[in-house]
């Protein structure tokens, strides 16, 4: 198989890095979807049936599901915080994987299933597991830029399911010389999700004041982070663990503060800091 | 085992959950990752790049990439943990993508300029190349069928091997190692009449 001329692989990885988002981008993505999804369920969508079905067999009544709908505002909640707050549910519903693109052009001209207040289109194949899902394409930024992006975090507001239009400033920067290869740990984000990890499994075996400490480095390096709410969701119960009761409350009314419906709020019901969250 | 990745600030014992299920994001994808947060938080670059690569463009890949992930936490819950989550998150990218190229054609002529014009890069010649690369690269692109397109985008911009092209994409094998080899050729071939126009 040929490969690139020097001068056209050097064009790729500039033209690679041009169509990749900055770390502003994807926060201000990720705030978006947080809203779009919170008012989505607020008002009322009726594309619940489907996550009703797969939440409730997770374990949720029909009753918190309502609920659980309503406040997605914490996507990352539904993410981390449902492995870890919940009970390690295995994810092994019947499995919806989309076809596989034999046929692209089919695409274009069916219904695009996968529009956003549509299902998407059911597996009708399942290509064999590839085995490892690569990450080459994560790409670093020095912690400095990383810091200032994460301060500049919009709050988009919008009453309809429509996206949610993003800052200008938040579209991918352009960088002109080709990305320096990387390694999936200096995607900052999977950086922060691996902190967080870290934490959780300090506290699992019992040792809270090590979550914490962990804890709180990731404050000072992502104070706007994606991971936010989880964070404090962890601090809370690592702060119970200690008998830091008080400390716990002021934490769970922070989250309350940034997420009021956040998803594993109700996990949380059973914490020491469980009369501030009613 | 997974080999944990390295990240400053944890310490080893802490790289390992209590049930010793170390994580990687570059091994395989366990069911705990596959949570609407750790898939964002692992993908959301690789849904960008697809998108834009598909032909999104700069002004309307945010919406696109949001129209993407709702319908990832629509479906996340049924996904099957066993698959591999960049299929599923390719196949769910590419129909947005043609989505929005469909509605681009409509309208193409209250299309915004493409705002990858931006300068905003620390150096003004390396973002002035950079422009000039995502521009030419999207004009480039846009002339390719649809199948070649995603092969090339997928061993281009996200260095997958062709057998795993092959099982994201449905192309086969034999299709995606001639498409690839046609694509790098022609897109060899254009750099260098493009840079000898330059000289």
């Amino acid at each position: 198989m040929s490969d690139l001329s020097p001068e056209a692989s050097k064009f790729v990885d500039a033209a690679r890095e041009s169509f990749s988002p900055d770390e502003q981008a994807i926060v201000a993505l990720r705030t978006a979807l947080d809203a779009r999804l919170g008012l989505a369920a607020a008002s009322g969508s009726t594309r619940a049936s489907a996550e009703r079905s797969a939440f409730v067999s997770r374990g949720l009544s029909a009753g918190k599901f309502t609920k659980f709908v309503g406040t997605a505002i914490a996507l990352v909640g539904i993410g981390v915080a449902a492995g870890w707050f919940g009970e390690h549910t295995r994810l092994q519903a019947p499995a919806p994987l989309p076809r596989a693109l034999a046929t692209p052009h089919a695409h274009t001209n069916a219904t695009v299933a996968a529009a956003p207040e549509q299902p998407a289109t059911p597996a009708s194949s399942l290509p064999a597991p590839l085995g490892t899902p690569s990450l080459a394409g994560s790409h670093g930024r020095s912690q400095q830029h990383l810091r200032a992006a994460r301060t500049a975090r919009p709050a988009p507001k919008l009453a309809t399911g429509r996206p949610l239009p993003l800052l200008a400033a938040t579209n991918a920067a352009p960088h002109a010389l080709p990305a320096v290869a990387t390694t999936a740990s200096d995607d900052p984000l999977v950086q922060e999700l691996l902190v967080l990890r870290g934490a959780r499994a300090a506290l699992d075996r019992g040792d809270p004041a090590r979550a914490l400490e962990l804890l709180d480095q990731q404050d000072v390096r992502y104070p706007n982070g994606v991971l936010r709410q989880e964070r404090l969701a962890t601090r809370v119960l690592a702060l119970c663990a200690l008998g830091h009761e008080h400390d716990a409350q002021m934490t769970a009314r922070q989250l309350l503060q940034i997420a009021p419906r956040a998803p594993y709020l109700a996990r949380m019901r059973a914490s020491c800091a469980g009369e501030i969250i009613k | 085992m997974a080999t944990p990745v390295a990240v400053s600030g944890i310490a080893e014992q802490d790289r390992v959950h209590a049930s010793d299920r170390a994580f990687n994001p570059v091994a395989s994808v366990t069911a705990e990752d596959l949570e609407f947060g750790a898939v964002y938080a692992q993908h959301v670059s690789f849904v960008w790049r697809v998108l834009r690569g598909m032909g999104v463009s700069n002004a309307q890949v945010a919406d696109a990439a949001q129209d993407v992930f709702m319908v990832v936490h629509r479906r996340l819950p049924e996904f099957d943990a066993r698959h591999p989550v960049k299929t599923w998150l390719f196949a769910i990218a590419y129909r947005v993508a043609c989505k929005y190229r469909r509605t681009l054609r409509r309208a193409r002529e209250h299309e915004p300029l493409d705002d990858s014009l931006r300068d905003n890069a620390p150096n003004p010649a390396e973002a002035a190349e950079s422009r000039d690369a995502a521009r030419l690269m999207a004009e480039w692109l846009e002339q390719l069928d649809d199948d070649k397109r995603a092969v090339f985008v997928l061993a281009e911009f996200e260095q997958l091997t062709a057998p795993e092209i092959s099982a994201i994409t449905g192309t086969r094998l034999s299709s995606v190692y001639t498409f690839l080899r046609r694509t790098r050729m022609q897109l060899s071939r254009a750099v260098a009449i493009r840079e000898k126009r330059q000289r």
